[in-house]
């Protein structure tokens, strides 16, 4: 069977499974044509807040970038640090496992009290969610470094610019990309469940509008133009770019 | 002795050479009290035991690690080690994956700030001499263990160094890519007139490589240097490097049965 084949029959037999349970139910589980046609109508006539959903998404999307920036950022700075310094590691190793701990739902609350709900709430609580799982992969792949290869630039004289430029960053980049598809699949997640709790624009906010009006299929077409955006992203964006990166990789 | 008042030409003379290490209040010395000379575009190597230290002599000579005393001498003056303008193969290629075959001998010129505008035809001349001038845009991991080890003498070469340290650089190959290895090398070799210093364990390798075999038991004691004065080219199976093997490997064994802790690691 063909790659083109097997998607079609396992879209097919997802839809299929949809227009059976909206068949049972069809006010808990509104049909797919429906979801589709508001989907479409979302985008062409806007919302009934007289945005498109591409404008809703967009800011979404913008808030994520940021936060996943902020995170890779601030994760690869630490990362270094600590690499530099022993005490530096020794601390953040020890507070990590704190770091990682606190439930999302609680940080976004309290960086929402502290500096408003706004958009820079909505980046700050997500990256500081995020930043100790990139930090994670940043680390490890910063200790996973081959001293043969640091020895190696030794003998030929290499200085320690050199040595960064060449071995450790390159190196780091298949660590910091890894890092970076995980993240962008979970940042998504906490900066709409950010937004439902009290942001004025974007995906999350709709989603609550619709969801306190009961209307489940409005709710469904928001989360299925989201899927859909972060599937475009990752395969037509990430992925392509991690290949053309890690060309070497292909044996 | 007196070294100054005998300068040897063209020779690179150890004396008294010292190396331990200590881990905690325990010393654990390599070697001690080694003398031996090394001739300028010469191949020599350094046989033994695993364990025997040869690594850590070849990282003294090249003055990666200092010695704890002991002096060197070229042509009769006293040197450095560090002041040996060298080229490293290792035992493993070490390259750097994501970098072409090309790019990663430009790390090597690179460290040694040749001018950029020689870099590209250093490159080329020395992927010439090992074979691979078509594979200047391959990845690492595209090319064979053989390639990559070609690629490594390579870059050790493009920085024209006046010795080439050579650390097993064959002994992770299977026996018929090494065989052809060798053979090259000594092309290279002859076409190079580098001063070549091969540690390995294996002693048909050593007999039909060097000029020179300086032996360390499992003591780090040099107790045997031994001229192979065989016609190049040689050949494998030839029976006087056959000959000159099993007389040198005979005075091993019998320096080992009347100190049998010699094969020991310590």
């Amino acid at each position: 069977m063909t790659r083109a084949r097997r998607i079609a029959l396992s879209v097919g037999a997802f839809l299929l499974f949809w227009v059976a349970l909206s068949a049972y139910d069809s006010r808990m589980f509104p049909a797919p044509m429906l979801v589709g046609s508001l989907m479409i109508e979302f985008i062409v006539d806007g919302d009934i807040d007289g945005n498109s959903a591409l404008y809703h998404l967009w800011v979404t999307f913008g808030r994520v970038l940021m936060a996943t920036a902020l995170a890779l950022g601030l994760a690869i700075l630490i990362g270094i640090a600590m690499k530099l310094n022993d005490g530096v590691a020794k601390a953040f190793e020890a507070w990590l496992p704190v770091w990682m701990t606190p439930p999302d739902v609680v940080v976004i609350l309290i960086v929402m009290v502290m500096v408003g709900f706004n958009t820079q709430a909505v980046v700050l609580s997500v990256a500081f969610v995020y930043t100790p799982f990139a930090l994670v992969t940043i680390w490890q792949g910063l200790q996973d470094i081959d001293i043969e290869l640091v020895e190696m630039a030794d003998s030929f004289g290499a200085g320690q610019r050199q040595i960064w430029q060449e071995i450790y960053l390159p190196h780091l980049l298949s660590y910091v990309f890894a890092s970076l598809r995980h993240l962008f699949g979970m940042t998504w997640k906490v900066a709409v469940i950010a937004e439902v709790f009290g942001i004025s624009n974007g995906v999350g906010s709709r989603v609550r509008f619709w969801f306190l009006q009961g209307n489940i299929a409005e709710v469904l077409a928001y989360s299925v133009l989201f899927i859909g955006v972060v599937l475009v992203i990752e395969y037509l964006i990430l992925s392509p770019i991690q290949k053309r990166a890690f060309a070497w990789r292909q044996a | 002795m007196n070294h100054e008042s005998h300068p040897k030409p063209g020779v690179i003379e150890f004396t008294n050479l010292r190396k331990s290490f200590r881990n905690g209040s325990e010393t654990f010395t390599v070697f001690e009290d080694l003398n031996f000379e090394i001739a300028e575009g010469g191949f020599t190597s350094i046989m033994g035991p695993s364990g025997c230290g040869k690594s850590t002599l070849l990282n003294v000579i090249s003055g990666l690690i200092p010695p704890d005393g002991g002096e060197i001498r070229h042509n009769g003056e006293r040197v450095e080690p560090e002041s040996f303008f060298y080229g490293y193969v290792f035992q493993e290629p070490r390259l750097l994956d994501w970098l072409t075959i090309g790019e990663n001998i430009r790390f090597a010129l690179r460290a040694q700030e040749v001018p950029p505008e020689d870099q590209s035809g250093r490159i080329y001349r020395y992927l010439e001499l090992v074979g691979l001038e078509d594979k200047i845009d391959s990845y690492p991991q595209q090319l064979s263990g053989g390639m990559r080890q070609r690629v490594g003498i390579a870059r050790a070469l493009a920085i024209d160094p006046d010795i080439l340290f050579m650390d097993e650089p064959f002994s992770s190959l299977d026996e018929f890519t090494a065989k052809e290895l060798r053979e090259d090398l000594l092309d290279i070799w002859q076409e190079t007139g580098k001063t070549i210093i091969f540690v390995t364990h294996n002693s048909s390798e050593a007999v039909f490589l060097s000029d020179s075999i300086l032996i360390l038991d499992g003591n780090g004691e040099l107790f045997d240097q031994v001229e192979v004065d065989v016609p190049r080219p040689r050949s494998v199976g030839d029976e006087a490097l056959i000959e000159t093997e099993s007389a040198m490997m005979e005075r091993f064994f019998t320096h080992l049965q009347d100190d049998p802790d010699d094969l020991n690691e310590q």
